[in-house]
């Protein structure tokens, strides 16, 4: 939409403006969260500090997740086999487990939460993970319940608030 | 009808992709992008008739479809101060864009709906349906599923882009012919839809063929430097051009190779040569360049009706080694035949014997049969004439292998 011949400067100034905003609109940035599953034997890779044909693609990943700011939160998690305890209350009970809810051959191992404009750039970040080439990654939006309800929902603050 | 519902009629169908399109990408959601424009078309219907047509139709519809989409935004999004301030801009805007000149955004719909984040077997209903605005009838009918269950796919599908933020934009790169390869499948799928369909007793599905060859023209006009877009677009305009002879004069199934060649369409046969040189010029082989040289030597038989078997068999090798599909593979098997004899072309038939495909591939069986016959290993050849017999339902081609059952008769 070029600024046509024969446009009064108040539309020219509207258009601009629009175009600004719709540029801006297309730029706002959405946050995914990037779960990233594991075998039991992937896992125990990690317990080797000198493993250097593990550990240099995650530094690297984790020095470039850095850089670009992308990155809103992010941990691994601890073996779900020796360290997971699930908690349900059914009927008033509390009943505690042992062990992860669910026994699968890969487990959660860590997540990433990405603040990217689509799930596009979303995606590239999740095939440069050095997990995809191992295990799983899952890429999931994060629900912006505020923004489908309005402000009257349960607000969850970011790390920075 | 009255000039003002011709009017509406043509306006929907040339501009509909690309209405859908701009406003799908404007808004990133193809279901409300599709939802306004239906309901701009309803206030057309109402409106025109009495008003007058609108001197520029096209750009009265998107701004209908537009306000559409505004007024539902500041509905469910009361709080969110940036979109009211959006909707004041565009409320203000209203007079400025009465113009046609608002961007093509049709291949960047072509490639959300082949996104490698949407089902597979979900791209091509898709395309049908937001690119070309099939009815979901239509489009269950063709795919051999029923309405409601194809509405809850395409509604998934569609609720994923918008939820996930899938972005409307053309890959760059070295992601560019990985997406493209994705966008030209469904492109495919959309033809051979058609094309099954003609196989079959109902004709009337086969304007699929039209809305395939229409998409791939679109694909090459938008990315004219993509040899395997091209490649499409020259395959299927060999394809097209052989409708006609692929039946008899009593409506009799004929093969590619017995064709009467003066059945075929010269006009689409001509196109088809030239893009498919035009593509050679790039020098990016793919399937679809190759499918295309192996129907261009088939049609060869226009000129000196000699089929040359050696160079369609060394082509075929080559789409097996790119796309090593079952179908590709039986049809290296019959030029093998063709080319070197009928007992190498059982070698390799034999090889797919295992494949969990060759059970049910009725055309499989049908080369088999033909080629146990030319051994004279008869009864294993009417044992395959059966098989394939039993998996067809076209009754052209029942006769057809029946008739190669019992040569005599």
């Amino acid at each position: 939409m070029a600024d046509g011949v024969g446009s009064t400067p108040r539309q020219v100034r509207t258009r601009r403006c629009l175009a600004h905003l719709i540029d801006k609109r297309a730029e706002r940035c959405m946050q995914y969260a990037m779960m990233i599953y594991e075998t039991e034997e992937g896992l125990t890779q990690r317990t080797a500090p000198e493993n250097e044909e593990f550990w240099s693609p995650w530094r690297k990943y984790q020095q470039s997740l850095l850089e670009s700011g992308v990155m809103v939160a992010g941990s691994p998690l601890q073996p779900a086999s020796t360290t997971a305890t699930t908690i349900r209350i059914r009927g008033g009970n509390q009943h505690v487990q042992d062990g992860p809810y669910a026994d699968t051959k890969e487990q959660l191992g860590g997540f990433i939460i990405l603040d990217v404009p689509s799930l596009d750039v979303a995606l590239e970040w999740a095939a440069k993970c050095p997990a995809a080439t191992y295990g799983a990654v899952e890429i999931r939006p994060v629900a912006d319940l505020e923004r489908q309800f309005g402000a009257c929902t349960v607000h969850f603050p970011a790390r920075n608030d | 009808m009255t000039d003002a519902h011709s009017a509406i009629e043509a306006v929907a169908r040339q501009s509909y992709s690309r209405l859908v399109s701009f406003l799908a990408a404007r808004f990133r959601d193809v279901t409300s992008a599709e939802d306004a424009l239906s309901e701009a078309i309803l206030a057309a219907l109402r409106t025109w008739p009495t008003q007058g047509v609108p001197s520029n139709p096209q750009a009265w519809l998107l701004q209908a479809a537009k306000h559409r989409l505004i007024d539902r935004m500041r509905h469910t999004r009361v709080r969110d101060a940036g979109a009211q301030a959006m909707r004041a801009l565009l409320d203000e805007a209203e007079e400025l864009s009465l113009t046609t000149h608002f961007p093509d955004e049709r291949l960047k719909l072509l490639f959300v709906c082949a996104h490698p984040a949407i089902d597979s077997r979900i791209h091509t209903p898709l395309m049908l349906q937001t690119v070309l605005g099939l009815d979901v009838e239509a489009i269950a009918a063709a795919f051999l599923v029923p309405a409601p269950t194809m509405s809850q796919r395409l509604a998934r599908a569609k609720t994923k882009i918008r939820d996930t933020r899938i972005a409307f934009e053309v890959p760059a790169g070295k992601d560019l012919s990985t997406r493209l390869s994705a966008v030209l499948e469904a492109i495919y799928a959309t033809y051979t839809r058609g094309w099954d369909d003609f196989d079959g007793v109902d004709n009337d599905k086969s304007e699929l063929t039209d809305e395939a060859l229409w998409l791939a023209r679109m694909t090459v006009e938008l990315l004219p430097d993509e040899p395997e877009a091209i490649g499409l677009l020259a395959l299927l305009l060999f394809c097209e051009a052989r409708r006609d002879a692929r039946r008899g004069a009593s409506g009799e199934y004929v093969p590619i190779s017995e064709q009467d060649v003066s059945k075929w369409n010269r006009a689409q046969i001509i196109e088809a040569q030239s893009l498919l040189s035009r593509a050679s010029k790039f020098d990016r082989a793919g399937r679809f360049q190759l499918e295309a040289a192996i129907q261009s030597a088939h049609a060869e038989r226009l000129r000196d009706n000699a089929i040359d078997w050696m160079a369609i068999a060394l082509l075929y090798e080559g789409v097996v080694r790119i796309a090593p599909t079952f179908g590709a593979m039986l049809g290296r098997a019959a030029a093998v035949a063709e080319a070197y004899g009928p007992e190498q072309g059982i070698q390799l038939l034999d090889t797919l014997a295992s494949d969990d495909a060759a059970p049910t591939h009725q055309s499989y069986w049908a080369t088999r049969g033909f080629l146990l016959q030319r051994l004279g290993r008869t009864v294993e050849a009417t044992a395959a004439f059966q098989a394939a017999i039993a998996l067809t339902n076209d009754p052209s081609v029942r006769a057809f292998l029946t008739h190669a059952l019992r040569p005599s008769e």
